[in-house]
């Protein structure tokens, strides 16, 4: 935002406003700022199945996952002052914690360890809730069509990256490629993704 | 860094992919002082998308002793409570549908909006709500001078600050010369604060409202002077979230600033500003 003020001139200010206008999850992470708990049980209902979903992904395991939304939610109780657009939204900036978190669990992990916990939770539709079943299958179905709409080096270069915290060599190996290319897959995979799935962003839904 | 660079790392550095060094001159470009060519926006873009990957996993709900778990650590209070317990008791097939989150989420927008604007008119005086473009299309200076003193002495009526403080403000709003710099939120809170600055005199205060003491942060203000962010210290704040501090004579000693800057750094404040700006207000040439 600094560049704002560096360039008073042509709606420089106005850029800046229209920047932090409020989408609605924005205003309730500004309400949990002010230590609003209904403000945080409401990003919960909508953000803790997602941020569920990608540390249960990463980890393996229900309950070391379920802790990471623990922490996750209670990180986002006390850092929401922090929060910043350049983030993305609420959920966005809620899954990339869960993430986070979820990487840094597995860091300290042992190889062996992991091998186990893998092993522990086979079925990861434990629980399922029906009706959040239909509300979130549309989404699920467009966000499947993208991926498999991307070619297979560009999808497998992205998810090895999100998910099991790979490095751009440690990728390269991995796909045999070599290294710039990893970077350029990654970097036109995701293009291709936001564009095709633009319309479910925030602020972007018909 | 060019915009353009930045641009083709931002998949890199939200997969976690560059290497340090490369990570720190990525962030470092966000702070530039240059006109951007949309980075930010090309950052949290491709946070929602990346975000997105996880929406094509199997669904799963985490079970109720996870939110309960949160509540136990974040201490919810009984007068928070009553409405989250509602919440928490609701079973899962009573979720709302899809159309009925959308109704939600509009009742939400709705009900956020009108406390905005309930708040907006009912403190009229905190014009940092709107728009800096409004403000600088209204041309009557005379009027809008007159105005922001207004703002600022009934902002100092409020202040729980020390009678001699609110003396010294008095006394620099009344020095010819003075101006006034109202600084606007940049975000959703209502944040609000003053800048009283006399260039000839090489004097300027701050007076802040609603700036709520951080846990293990600090506000900090910025003068800015041809690009240049210069620190004019933390703001220590009472528990109103008032404060009425001095600027140093060193600060101000380079001349006039551009703009004044209200960032939130890390506990006692940092060289350079390293969060976000919630509060921003231009020196009116």
């Amino acid at each position: 935002m600094w560049e704002k003020i560096a360039s008073p001139s042509a709606g420089g200010y106005e850029g800046a406003m229209d920047a932090s206008s409020n989408t609605a999850d924005q205003a309730l992470l500004a309400r949990v700022s002010r230590g609003d708990a209904a403000a945080l049980r409401a990003l919960y209902d909508s953000c803790s199945a997602r941020a569920l979903s990608v540390a249960h992904r990463v980890l393996g395991t229900r309950s070391e996952a379920e802790e990471v939304v623990q922490e996750t939610f209670v990180q986002v109780w006390r850092q929401a002052t922090t929060y910043d657009a350049s983030r993305g939204g609420a959920m966005a900036w809620i899954a990339t914690i869960a993430r986070s978190r979820a990487l840094d669990r597995l860091r300290t992990r042992a190889a062996s360890d992991r091998a186990v916990a893998r092993s522990e939770d086979p079925d990861p539709v434990a629980e399922p809730a029906p009706v959040e079943l239909a509300a979130q299958r549309e989404l699920r179905t467009q966000v499947i069509a993208a991926l498999a709409a991307l070619p297979q080096e560009q999808r497998s270069a992205i998810e090895l990256a999100y998910y099991e915290d790979l490095s751009h060599s440690e990728i390269a190996a991995r796909l045999g490629d070599p290294l710039g290319t990893v970077k350029t897959r990654v970097r036109l995979g995701l293009a291709k993704l936001a564009m095709l799935l633009g319309s479910h962003r925030p602020g972007e839904s018909s | 860094m060019s915009c353009g660079e930045f641009k083709d790392n931002v998949a890199a550095y939200v997969l976690g992919l560059l290497e340090p060094g490369e990570r720190a001159a990525f962030e470092a470009h966000l702070d530039e002082l240059t006109a951007h060519d949309g980075c930010r926006e090309a950052l949290a873009e491709a946070y929602e998308t990346t975000a997105l990957l996880g929406a094509a996993l199997p669904t799963m709900q985490p079970r109720a002793q996870v939110w309960q778990a949160i509540e136990r650590e974040i201490g919810a209070t009984p007068a928070a409570g009553s409405n989250v317990r509602e919440s928490t008791t609701r079973p899962a097939a009573a979720r709302p549908e899809r159309s009925g989150r959308r109704r939600e989420l509009v009742a939400w927008t709705l009900a956020i909006a009108a406390g905005l604007l309930a708040f907006v008119f009912g403190m009229e005086y905190r014009i940092g709500q709107r728009t800096l473009a409004d403000r600088e299309h209204e041309l009557d200076l005379a009027s809008a001078t007159d105005r922001d003193k207004a703002i600022c002495m009934r902002e100092l009526a409020t202040a729980r600050v020390s009678l001699r403080e609110k003396e010294a403000a008095l006394s620099l709003i009344g020095s010819p010369g003075t101006q006034l710099v109202q600084l606007a939120a940049q975000g959703a809170e209502p944040y609000h604060a003053s800048a009283l600055l006399n260039p000839a005199e090489k004097s300027a205060m701050i007076l802040t409202t609603a700036l709520t003491p951080l846990q293990g942060k600090d506000y900090q203000l910025w003068l800015i002077r041809g690009g240049e962010k210069i620190s004019a210290g933390v703001l220590r704040t009472d528990p109103s979230g008032a404060t009425l501090a001095r600027i140093s004579d060193e600060v101000l000693a380079g001349g006039r600033p551009d703009a004044f800057a209200v960032t939130i750094e890390p506990q006692g404040g940092m060289p350079q500003p390293t969060g976000p700006i919630i509060l921003l207000g231009k020196v009116p040439v």
